[in-house]
């Protein structure tokens, strides 16, 4: 191959960056709605999951279509999920336009956390964060709180369903990780995820979530422990400290409590 | 079709296949393969990802400057991958959501540039396209046929329906933790490699 100028060289450089980035920008733009409206559609799928209003098949698993989507999330419904807020602190409900409207304006903003506070080895901690209130023929019948930590390899997303007074675990299931498939990744197994209902969370006032190497000890079947996840040791863990913390004074704790003093 | 591309297309499974005798693109059939639905979404992403590369490459091989010539491929295949993930992110999104950061990582993939170096350059495009295909149906193969064995005894089940019902849902098979750690990806492999070389002793190296 002949040697070519610098010129030449800087032109045919700069070229195939223009070419390259049309297209990975025009493949972005015209893809984006879709993927937000993905992204959506399986958050809501997930409240959906542990909200109780959709029962499981005859395997176990509870499939959710995106017509439940539709139908739960309708307002007025009778049987209905809402989105709500919580500031974390006072552990107020807060209204949705005013909590929506001071994160869009300060986006971003949020609170270090001391390293012992911070036990879900969450990055930032924000001012209001999502609660899901779900209706039962008008009536409150559970309340879906929206938690996160670290695992072994990835950060967990998931949702923590909760009795209307926010004394019992109704569901846990958790909608983004990058846990091992077989081993962390079982934290998606339907068997897994049902241990969790019935459990107690706290004990006088403190969260008492337990995940035990193992088998739990049998008896006692609401104490807040839970069998771990074999080959998942730390992983398990993560779970079991995500849901202390977002339990707990630093997480939806004030809100919870509220609640249970007003039934 | 001639009897040339009938060879550029189907070398690349048995004769000249990049993973087992190449041993290329380890690093992706380690990591998606304990499952077959993610393995074979991640073999079409990487043979059309390939198959594009290696057309585009080819097509501009007599304009590129030879002393950027890596950095100018790298550069069409990283802006294919982003594509090809943003399109799984919009159409299949489960998926896409299991395959998270190794669809991001076939640009680090050797086979693709190492096909786009060895044999884009120098030849047309059309016989470029059939290479890339031949070279992804090849890895495609292995990822399939390993993910076969990992997921239907790590898991007992292939494509998520079960086959063998495990112990702890009441049946009768313990599942092969080993199965679905890296490692046994490795072994596999191996094993791929000692079968096809006992089939095709020409792939025998010499000591």
């Amino acid at each position: 191959m002949a040697q070519r100028s610098n010129g030449y060289i800087l032109g045919f450089a700069t070229a195939v960056c223009v070419v390259c980035s049309v297209f990975v920008s025009g493949a972005a733009l015209s893809l984006k709605d879709k993927q937000v409206a993905n992204a959506e559609l399986d958050l809501k799928k997930n409240v959906i999951s542990v909200s109780g209003l959709k029962s499981a098949g005859d395997d176990g698993q509870i499939v959710v279509t995106p017509e439940d989507v539709d139908t739960f999330f309708k307002e007025g419904a009778p049987d209905r999920v809402e989105l709500g807020y919580v500031e974390l602190k006072s552990g107020a409900a807060t209204e949705r336009d005013i909590a929506e409207k001071y994160i869009n304006a300060n986006k971003g903003e949020c609170e270090d956390l001391s390293k012992k506070d911070n036990i879900a080895k969450i990055s930032c901690l924000p001012k209001y964060r999502q609660v899901f209130t779900v209706y039962k023929n008008n009536a409150v019948d559970r309340i879906i709180l929206n938690v996160e930590g670290k695992g072994l390899w990835s950060t967990l997303y998931g949702f923590l369903a909760l009795s209307k007074d926010g004394a019992t675990i109704n569901g846990l299931t958790f909608y983004k990780h990058g846990e091992t498939p077989g081993l962390g990744g079982e934290v998606d197994n339907p068997k897994w995820k049902k241990l969790w209902v019935g459990e107690q969370a706290y004990n006088a006032g403190q969260p008492q979530i337990e995940v035990v190497k193992g088998v739990a000890p049998v008896g006692d079947s609401s104490d807040g422990k839970v069998d771990g996840l074999s080959g998942a040791t730390l992983t398990a863990n993560g779970v079991e400290s995500l849901l202390n913390f977002w339990l707990g004074p630093q997480g939806y704790g004030p809100y919870v409590q509220s609640l249970s003093k007003g039934s | 079709m001639s009897q040339n591309s009938k060879e550029v297309l189907l070398d690349p499974l048995f004769n000249n296949n990049p993973i087992a005798l190449q041993v290329l693109g380890i690093c992706s059939a380690l990591a998606v393969t304990t499952k077959m639905e993610t393995a074979l979404v991640m073999s079409i992403a990487l043979t059309a990802v390939l198959t594009c590369s290696n057309v585009a490459v080819s097509l501009i091989r007599q304009y590129i400057p030879a002393s950027i010539r890596i950095i100018v491929q790298l550069t069409i295949i990283a802006s294919l991958v982003i594509i090809t993930d943003q399109i799984l992110k919009a159409f299949l999104f489960d998926i896409s959501k299991q395959l998270s950061v190794f669809v991001g990582l076939i640009i680090t993939n050797c086979i693709v540039m190492g096909r786009a170096e060895a044999f884009a350059m120098q030849n047309t495009p059309s016989m470029s396209a059939l290479d890339g295909l031949g070279n992804g149906l090849g890895y495609s193969l292995v990822l399939v046929l390993v993910a076969f064995f990992r997921e239907l005894f790590g898991s007992g089940s292939l494509f998520g329906v079960q086959l063998f019902s495990k112990v702890t849902e009441g049946g009768w098979y313990t599942p092969n933790g080993l199965m679905l750690l890296s490692p046994s990806a490795f072994f596999l492999i191996g094993l791929g490699i000692w079968a096809l070389r006992t089939w095709k002793t020409d792939q025998i190296e010499e000591n």
